[in-house]
């Protein structure tokens, strides 16, 4: 055993010890120059959910006029200067009408201003497969408000498919549900969200008046006690 | 016994390599110590080692970048100006040198600090659009829109 640990473990040993620490030893100056530790990145040091998002452009290079336009379509839009933003995102639009992000930030400061007809209009312009999961809520909403329930439900039914946890979503849908009389539809929705938030009460007192209006009063009037409790 | 004569000399010459090595280099040995917690971000334990070496007259731009840096990153901002200034005074190229340092503090969320290099170097070249762009993005994350808008239009060419 002896002669085995003589034999093979301490020239192993030895070898690797140079291999490893006498390297440091055997650095010259120059290699040592050359050694420099990696510096922090925006990245690391700065999380992305930290800033408010800039177009990435390679280091090095010119900062183009369309991505200073758009950041300041999008400065202008988070001052509330919502007229201004919109001409500059037009602007933009006019000379990189590929932009779809754009497009649908544009259709964001619109319904910010009040315009959803405009939003809507935006919106329709943009492929489905290229829409956020954050716009097909936005153009849901806007539907809602103009009363085009048969285009909303798709998509919020596509959005919680991705985002069952969503329940403020969820409570939308189960509403819309209910004013186009399709009850049984909006309790189940209801009966979702009340397995995740059993404590809501004004959610139970909504899924009340839904059973109401579906003519199930009984239980209506049990989950209205349980309110009450 | 001549084989174990052999692996003990070995062992005996790697020790004292080393040993020498940190007899004779202990400033490098201790800058390379604080790159270690540099490269992973323990910007407060690579403070003393680099602090230790600028007492030393161990004074590379390596060194002063990275311990302004660790200032910076560690929110002991009067002790990285005092640095950075040494950095912008050392450099041949001192807007270089002002990029670099507004980059650093952009980095670690002194937009106030980057700010002024920023401006620092547009009074030296007012045209250059790129570096008016990063001002604005800068006054952009600070919060200061009205600034930001007036610099992203003076950058367009819209705004003297």
């Amino acid at each position: 055993m002896k002669n085995l640990m003589i034999k093979y473990l301490l020239p192993a040993f030895v070898l690797l010890y140079l291999l490893f620490f006498g390297s440091s030893a055997a650095l010259s100056d120059e290699g040592k120059e050359k050694f420099s530790a990696p510096g922090p990145t925006l990245e690391t040091a700065f999380p992305k959910s930290n800033r408010i998002e800039v177009i990435p452009v390679k280091p090095g290079e010119e900062i183009p006029d369309w991505v200073a336009r758009w950041e300041l379509a999008r400065v202008l839009s988070y001052a509330k200067l919502y007229d201004e933003s919109i001409n500059e995102y037009e602007k933009l639009l006019r000379k990189r009408p590929d932009l779809t992000e754009a497009k649908l930030e544009l259709a964001n400061v619109f319904f910010w201003k009040g315009n959803p007809d405009r939003a809507i209009r935006l919106l329709k312009q943009v492929p489905q497969k290229e829409m956020t999961e954050e716009t097909k809520v936005l153009m849901a909403d806007l539907l809602v408000a103009q009363k085009d329930y048969a285009e909303a439900e798709p998509l919020y039914k596509a959005y919680l498919n991705t985002h069952p946890e969503d329940q403020a979503v969820r409570l939308r849908l189960a509403e819309m549900l209910s004013w186009q009389k399709k009850y049984d539809a909006s309790l189940n929705e209801y009966r979702k969200i009340l397995k995740k938030r059993p404590d809501d009460m004004q959610v139970r007192r909504r899924y009340a008046f839904v059973l109401i209006w579906a003519g199930k009063h009984s239980e209506a009037a049990s989950e209205l006690k349980k309110t009450l409790d | 016994m001549r084989r174990s004569v052999l692996i003990l000399s070995l062992i005996a010459i790697a020790l004292l390599t080393t040993l020498t090595y940190h007899l004779l280099n202990p400033n490098w040995v201790l800058f390379r110590k604080g790159e270690i917690y540099y490269s992973k971000n323990k910007y407060s334990k690579a403070i003393p080692c680099y602090a230790r070496l600028l007492k030393n007259g161990f004074e590379t731009r390596e060194l002063l970048l990275h311990l302004g840096t660790s200032y910076v990153a560690t929110g002991d901002l009067e002790k990285a100006d005092t640095i950075f200034r040494k950095i912008i005074n050392q450099s041949p190229n001192k807007l270089a040198a002002v990029m670099e340092l507004a980059g650093i503090c952009t980095i670690f969320g002194r937009f106030k600090t980057a700010t002024i290099f920023y401006r620092t170097f547009l009074q030296e070249q007012a045209d250059n659009r790129s570096v008016r762009i990063l001002l604005a993005r800068v006054l952009t994350w600070s919060g200061h829109f009205d600034e930001a808008i007036l610099e992203y239009k003076r950058a367009l060419g819209e705004e003297k």
